[in-house]
């Protein structure tokens, strides 16, 4: 008999949820109590303190706001609380998930009979660590005991895929969610499906289209009633919120229909009685008030097809998934600018939910495994008298060829080898004998987009064939996936101010890194006062500044057995799961003491208050870089800048619904304004880039001396194509590639430069010339001495190693610490 | 800051037993059957010969090996350190694990 595995995908959206299993052969969207595929992401609470999600705590959230909550999905990983009134209750965005999650694994458990313990949640591809780290918190509460989570665009690439044969063109993934936009370039190959490249909008979303109508609602009031609200009155925003649900159930008419109604009675009492709204949206109004929407999602594939050089009409097709991604002038719009056709027989709702469940399979996550350690071993339960033995084998396989591998467990009963048939009889594994621990690998043979159905069998060592349980398995061939991606780069920020990149984006995961760091101050044993600081950080910036703390490992003087001076080393090791679990370890070689975990911290916060004084900051350097862009006359700059004013409005606005106690306004402001932080630290940069372009010159002809001199020729193809690479980031002047590609050519000019022993005894007396700002110059001054007794004997290792200590002694008076968020390293 | 000093036993080809020619579809089959092995307790799995002696490995090691090759910068140096430790290892010197600051080595570079 076989053990039939099911893969459960979850789609947790911000404005709605989906869920779907894949059995091996094919995918089912689950359905809800009412029979619908798409589950409301609302909760609600009522005074007696019972708990209702999905389409019947929708239908309050008009009318009953105060303990109707919905869209907290972008409060994950944050502090905020919100209070459900009535019950006097306040639940956190983990908790409100973990309803909706509890809500989803129920129906699944109605549809299949068992309350499925794993699944793959999706997240936003630009979650960072706190927001995936909630999530996978939501889920445990939910009662999941395994979660893996990939991200959303990759899960509806997967679903789009999975029936395509080799295409060489690649195509994009359009997703426009609630709340945010992502779009991706994939590829297929050998059967592998990779996400080339990924860019999106992080405040772009269906929610913004509808934001448009209610603008174009309150306009036509203003106009017509003299009525003018105020969003930071409490009243009126709430009114607002009212609103929007109307305009959005409009919205949504509007897809297949003329015209729609706005209709609310007594929405707003302003002291002369309530007023009424009978307002009548056309599609035409709907077109010409969100097609500057459309357009900005537009520039953002143009951006990311631009990057990867993809001309215009290469893209095979484009899918289109999301909600507004329905509307029938986005999709005339979006087909007709990226001149592609549209993919089609996909469901744009449920797309991510279905890829989250095929990839549950490639990842072989069992929905209702009953062993933790292996998610893909099929341990039977029936034919007792037969020997077990545990199989491991990809339930979706893109190779023809791949290995199923196991482990007798009762090897004391006389299994000599294992047989592999495949049901048809047109594959037959030989005799695969057993290892003395029990294990065994078998190559088998699959037939192409089928799911292959084989049999597994013992021999003893007569030849005699025994049963196994389990005596069969399946393997469905057909498109998989790699490791899920990193989705923003992870580094630990240094007291530079830098950031040394951990891992970059796109890394698959899960992933462990370690690198030997300095200390750039001595920690006294016993001095709790005092402390090594690790900051984890996350972003895509070289500057510590610009990207978000998202862990810290501290270790406390308390904790040491002994002082570090200036200078210690450190090996730190960072490591993140699939299921966002961030953890690290600091090791002290020269103390023998090594220090675990790592808080992952919430999102930070930023007070209204901290919120106007930062903005005081970036309009005086708005003012700055506009007087510089138009005296320079440099167009990009100036272009760079145009949008500018806008984001500061929308800051503004939200701002004031923030004061209107709207939490999630004061989130959007807040990731918003570190947007625009980074855009104009960007623009900052881009005013460099002639500096820069100096001195990449000079490191282009050095490396290419030294490489020339002493390299291999693997190193100089690997010049050729770091130059190749500058030449195109020079001339779309990419300033954070620029400054990646210049660290290669170090790397590599360093690599071949200390080939020549020469090199090393060169750099020993540079490091005895700049003996007195050294950190610690009587250690240095020791180290120099042993060096040069070294370089005396011969002993070639000897001055390397005192070369590598003086490194570590080099001053740290240019450190900011101010701007490595009080990191201890370097 | 250095990455720490790496033992080439890790070289990714080692680590999965290939050549330096395997194909893509041969990386990712060796790699899967490690990973399906090890969990297992596989004693074969968890050790791996190399031109420089055997080395222990595990999950962690064969992913990282298997995301280093599909890397083409990566898989490049990957392919010259594993060629270099097994025709040519008496003329390899080691290489230098750190970088000092780049203006020293503009002026070491022209003198």
């Amino acid at each position: 008999m076989s053990q039939r595995t099911f893969h459960l995908g979850i789609d947790l959206g911000t404005t709605n949820s989906a869920s779907a299993i894949y059995d091996g052969e094919t995918t089912q969207v689950v359905r809800n109590a009412q029979g619908a595929t798409l589950t409301p992401s609302v909760v609600r609470i009522d005074a007696r303190g019972n708990v209702t999600t999905g389409a019947r705590a929708r239908r309050y959230l008009d009318s009953d706001p105060a303990n109707t909550r919905s869209e907290w999905k972008r409060l994950l990983g944050s502090q905020q609380s919100l209070e459900f009134a009535a019950a006097k209750v306040s639940r956190t965005p983990v908790e409100l998930s973990a309803e909706l999650l509890r809500a989803l694994r129920s129906d699944v458990e109605q549809q299949l009979g068992f309350a499925p313990t794993s699944a793959v949640i999706t997240v936003p591809a630009l979650f960072e660590v706190p927001q995936t780290g909630a999530t996978a918190e939501a889920a445990r509460l939910a009662g999941f005991e395994r979660v893996e989570m990939l991200q959303e665009p990759v899960a509806s690439a997967l679903a789009a895929g999975y029936g395509d044969e080799e295409n060489e063109r690649p195509w994009l993934v359009y997703d426009l969610g609630g709340g945010t936009f992502d779009v991706s370039l994939v590829e297929l190959r050998d059967g592998m499906l990779r996400v080339v490249g990924h860019d999106g909008d992080n405040f772009l979303g269906g929610r913004d289209f509808d934001s448009a109508l209610v603008e174009h609602v309150l306009a036509r009031l203003e106009a017509d009633e003299g009525l003018v609200v105020d969003r930071a009155n409490p009243v009126h925003a709430a009114a607002i919120r009212r609103l929007r649900v109307t305009v959005e159930d409009a919205k949504i008419e509007l897809a297949r229909a003329r015209e729609s109604a706005v209709i609310l009675d007594d929405w707003l009492d302003v002291g002369r009685g309530p007023v009424p709204i009978d307002v009548t949206l056309t599609r035409e109004a709907l077109e010409r008030l969100t097609m500057p929407l459309v357009d900005r999602s537009l520039e953002v594939c143009r951006r990311l097809l631009a990057t990867h050089g993809i001309r215009d009409g290469a893209l095979s097709r484009v899918v289109l998934v999301g909600g507004p991604t329905v509307m029938p002038h986005l999709r005339n719009r979006v087909a007709e600018a990226l001149t592609a056709p549209l993919g089609t027989g996909l469901d744009p709702m449920t797309l991510v939910a279905q890829g989250a469940a095929l990839f549950a399979a490639t990842a072989g996550l069992d929905a209702r495994a009953r062993r933790a350690t292996s998610p893909s071993v099929a341990a039977a339960s029936e034919g007792v008298d037969s020997p077990s033995v545990w199989l491991q084998f990809p339930a979706v396989s893109a190779d023809l060829e791949p290995f199923v591998v196991g482990r007798v467990l009762d090897t004391a009963r006389g299994i000599a080898s294992v047989r592999v048939r495949r049901a048809d009889g047109a594959f037959e594994s030989g005799d695969s004998p057993l290892e003395p621990d029990g294990t065994f690998a078998v190559g088998v043979v699959l037939e192409r987009r089928t799911a292959n159905h084989f049999t597994i069998e013992g021999r003893d060592s007569s030849g005699r064939v025994r049963p196994l349980r389990p005596a069969t398995f399946t393997i469905q061939h057909g498109i998989t996936i790699g490791d899920p991606p990193l989705s923003r780069t992870i580094g630990i920020a240094l007291a530079t101010g830098s950031v040394h990149t951990y891992f970059e984006r796109g890394s698959p995961l899960p992933i462990r890194r370690s690198f030997r760091h300095t200390t750039v101050e001595s920690i006294v044993a016993g001095d709790s006062g005092s402390a090594l600081t690790i900051p984890i950080v996350q972003g895509e910036s070289n500057l510590a500044r610009l990207c978000r703390v998202v862990g810290r490992l501290e270790i406390t003087g308390a904790r040491l057995t002994r002082t570090l001076p200036v200078g210690a080393e450190v090996d730190v090791t960072i490591e993140l799961d699939r299921a966002g679990h961030l953890s690290a370890t600091a090791s002290v070689p020269s103390i023998a003491q090594t220090f675990e975990g790592v808080a992952t911290l919430v999102t930070p916060q930023m007070g209204l208050e901290q919120l106007d004084e930062a903005m005081t900051d970036v309009v005086s350097r708005v003012t700055r870089l506009r007087k510089r862009a138009f005296s320079s006359g440099d167009p990009k700059m100036v272009r760079s800048l145009a949008n500018v004013d806008a984001s500061l409005a929308e800051i503004s606005a939200l701002a004031n619904a923030a004061r209107g106690h709207d939490p999630d306004a004061l989130e959007k402001c807040r990731r918003l304004f570190i947007e625009l932080d980074e855009l104009l630290a960007s623009v900052e940069d881009a005013e460099s880039i002639p500096l820069l372009l100096e001195e990449l010159e000079m490191d282009m002809s050095s490396t290419a001396h030294w490489v020339e001199m002493l390299g291999t020729e693997a190193e100089r193809r690997l010049l050729r194509d770091t130059t190749q690479a500058i030449e195109r980031a020079r001339a779309s002047k990419r300033v954070p590639e620029l400054e990646r590609l210049r660290q290669r050519l170090v790397t590599l000019r360093s690599t071949c430069y200390f080939r020549d022993p020469t090199s090393w005894e060169i750099e020993l007396e540079r490091m005895a010339g700049k003996l007195s700002t050294m950190t610690d110059a009587r250690r240095a001054d020791s180290v120099v001495r042993e060096g040069r007794r070294a370089l005396a004997a011969a002993d070639g290792d000897g001055v390397r190693a005192a070369v590598r200590s003086l490194w570590q002694l080099l001053p740290a008076t240019d450190y900011a610490s101010s701007t490595g968020h009080g990191s201890g390293l370097r | 800051m250095t990455a720490l000093r790496r033992d080439p036993r890790t070289n990714p080809f080692f680590v999965l037993e290939l050549p330096v020619t395997a194909t893509n579809v041969e990386i990712e089959r060796a790699g899967r059957k490690l990973l399906g092995l090890l969990p297992l307790g596989s004693e074969s799995a968890r050790t791996y010969g190399t031109p420089l002696g055997a080395a222990a490995r595990d999950e962690s090691t064969v992913r990282e090996a298997m995301n280093a090759l599909r890397d083409p910068s990566r898989r490049v140096i990957a392919e010259l350190e594993a060629a270099a430790y097994r025709f040519e290892l008496p003329e390899v010197p080691p290489l230098h694990p750190g970088f000092p600051e780049a203006e020293s080595l503009c002026v070491l570079a022209k003198r």
